[in-house]
């Protein structure tokens, strides 16, 4: 029975966000401007996405995601313009690696917790940016990869109307799938672990390898967002994977709410909104996105949706006969 | 009642700087046996389910459960050697469901290796609902009285979440059980419900350690009783005789009996 309200929630959030995504991939056709914004809604999307198993699940918040970023965006720039493969070997290759990156600074780093994982992950993030300017040879070093070859499928060429599409179906697809993800028993082994990991330990399930699966799952998301973003652009440059997309991305959960996934992938569209879009506020968006989260913490501490979600619940009891 | 030994624990020692909390530390638990680990406050009653449990390290002796020696951390033992165990403090993740927290017992199986993590994270992507497993807590949570899983741990009496710790222990199916106080806290219906639960456990052969400082309480659920008190054994056997032995008198003297 209770299983049963659960699947149908679950079946009719994942039809209204279709919609809401293939409405919005029908507005924005064509108009160059608003699929740039569209594109960087959907990396951000993608990197608070990375983030939300093993930071907003499971407490571990590693920062280095501007790096997961990079390596999905580069894998797929440098395949394409200095190798004779597809483009398409960029994308599996960057979330290999991206995966084997999160697992061996996982692993250095398990020992570490809260403030002290951040500040080590934001120095692995610092120094993976220094890293692209200074290897020119293999990432084309401050200038990055101007341009390499439009990516074709099937003779089919993807313009960038195509690929914005895709980038954005592609993060309705990882929302989706890791809403289910959270709600399975690996999810919520990943929540309980957050604070009761000594009695989940206990359980027969080792934490430190749970956890290094969790941060090589999000930093394969915040790889393919990486990748998406390269072949959007038709360029990298390494200004685009600074530590501060990271910074910006942290908050988005706690702004959209933590209990789903598309919490983060609000969170992203606002910070887009805030930092980027509206014209008004250019100077000064980052100040009101930060000032944003800090009202929805005082007042909404789970976050816009959960805020929304609790008012519906209230409306929708009181509108049912007892 | 009781067969052959499941747990053997021989010569097990503990000693933090010049604190001994467990001496010399033999004794060995029956198949299907209930027994009583009494002793006053500080007596190493914890410590040594931690010892047992993996959560710290001996300084000699072992810990054996069905003659493999127990080694490698707690999650190790939970899934090799069939060892659960609950907690003095409750170890809930309050912003949990009971459902949740209880289900933690089961999918432990196949969440115990790296190969099975990555395949239950493609597993729960595609199909994460949980029905067998959730039909399972659910009997074993109304077995120890908890009437509404879906409510979350933060709604919870303290009694509550260790009816919720003994639920996941059980519901793991293991072969050996270490109760770490599960009373305290508790009212009369949680008391006699996982008394009651733990009866139907022992049936099949099921092996449980129930600590408490309460040796009343714990003189009416068991037949044996193993007494410590600053980290030795003074007493082991039958638990009426324990009641009325010299050394209960002078542990427990001016306390619970008198």
């Amino acid at each position: 029975m209770i299983s049963k309200l659960r699947q149908r929630g679950a079946w009719v959030e994942t039809f209204f966000t279709l919609a809401l995504v293939l409405i919005a991939i029908a507005y924005i056709r064509g108009d160059v401007y608003l699929e740039d914004v569209a594109i960087l809604v959907a990396t951000y999307s993608m990197i608070a996405l990375g983030l939300y198993v093993p930071f907003i699940m499971g407490g571990a918040l590693s920062m280095s995601y501007n790096a997961y970023l990079g390596i999905g965006a580069y894998a797929v720039a440098v395949i394409a313009s200095k190798t004779g493969w597809g483009f398409g070997w960029g994308l599996p290759i960057g979330m290999a690696l991206s995966a084997a990156v999160a697992v061996l600074l996982g692993f250095a780093t398990r020992r570490l917790s809260g403030f002290f994982l951040a500040s080590v992950t934001v120095l692995f993030g610092v120094a993976f940016t220094t890293w692209l300017i200074a290897s020119a040879e293999l990432t084309g070093g401050g200038a990055g990869i101007p341009t390499f070859p439009t990516p074709v499928v099937f003779g089919v060429t993807l313009n960038h109307t195509i690929l914005v599409s895709v980038a954005m179906l592609l993060v309705w697809i990882v929302a989706v799938l890791l809403a289910r993800l959270r709600r399975s028993p690996f999810g919520v082994a990943v929540r309980a672990s957050r604070r009761a990991s000594i009695a989940v330990e206990a359980s027969g399930i080792r934490i430190s390898t749970i956890v290094l699966v969790s941060l090589a799952l999000g930093a394969v998301i915040a790889s393919l967002g990486g990748s998406m973003f390269a072949l959007v652009n038709d360029s990298v440059i390494p200004e685009s994977f600074a530590i501060d997309v990271v910074f910006l991305t942290v908050f988005t959960p706690l702004l959209g709410g933590q209990s789903t996934p598309w919490g983060a992938v609000l969170g992203a569209f606002l910070v887009v909104l805030f930092t980027f879009e509206l014209t008004m506020f250019k100077e000064t968006g980052t100040l009101l996105f930060a000032l944003a989260v800090l009202v929805v913490l005082v007042a909404a501490p789970r976050g816009l949706l959960g805020y929304a979600s609790s008012g519906l619940r209230l409306l929708t009891s009181r509108l049912e006969p007892r | 009642m009781s067969g052959d030994a499941v747990l053997v624990c021989e010569g097990l020692d503990k000693r933090y700087g010049a604190v001994q909390a467990v001496k010399n530390v033999t004794f060995s638990l029956n198949e299907g046996e209930i027994l009583g680990l009494v002793g006053p406050n500080g007596a190493g009653k914890t410590t040594l389910v931690d010892l047992i449990a993996g959560a710290q390290r001996q300084d000699a002796g072992y810990a054996a459960i069905r003659g493999s020696r127990l080694s490698g951390p707690p999650s190790r033992r939970a899934r090799v050697n069939g060892l659960a165990r609950t907690f003095q403090h409750p170890q809930v993740a309050l912003e949990l469901t009971v459902r949740e927290n209880i289900l933690i017992g089961i999918t432990a199986v196949s969440l115990g290796s790296v190969g099975g993590l990555v395949l239950s994270v493609v597993k729960g992507c595609l199909s994460p609902d949980t029905a067998a497993e959730d039909r399972k807590v659910a009997s074993v949570a109304a077995s120890v009285g908890l009437p509404d899983i879906t409510r979350p741990c933060s709604e919870l009496t303290l009694g509550e979440l260790r009816l919720v710790e003994v639920a996941r222990a059980l519901v793991a199916k293991p072969s050996v059980i270490l109760l770490d106080e599960p009373f305290a806290g508790g009212d009369v219906h949680g008391v006699a419900a996982v008394s009651r639960a733990l009866q139907e456990v022992v049936k099949t052969g099921v092996s449980v350690i129930l600590v408490d400082h309460n040796v009343d309480l714990v003189a009416a659920l068991v037949n044996r009783i193993v007494l410590l008190n600053f980290g030795e054994i003074l007493f082991d056997g039958d638990a009426k005789e324990c009641l009325a032995s010299p050394a209960m008198q002078e542990v427990y003297f001016g306390a619970a009996h008198f």
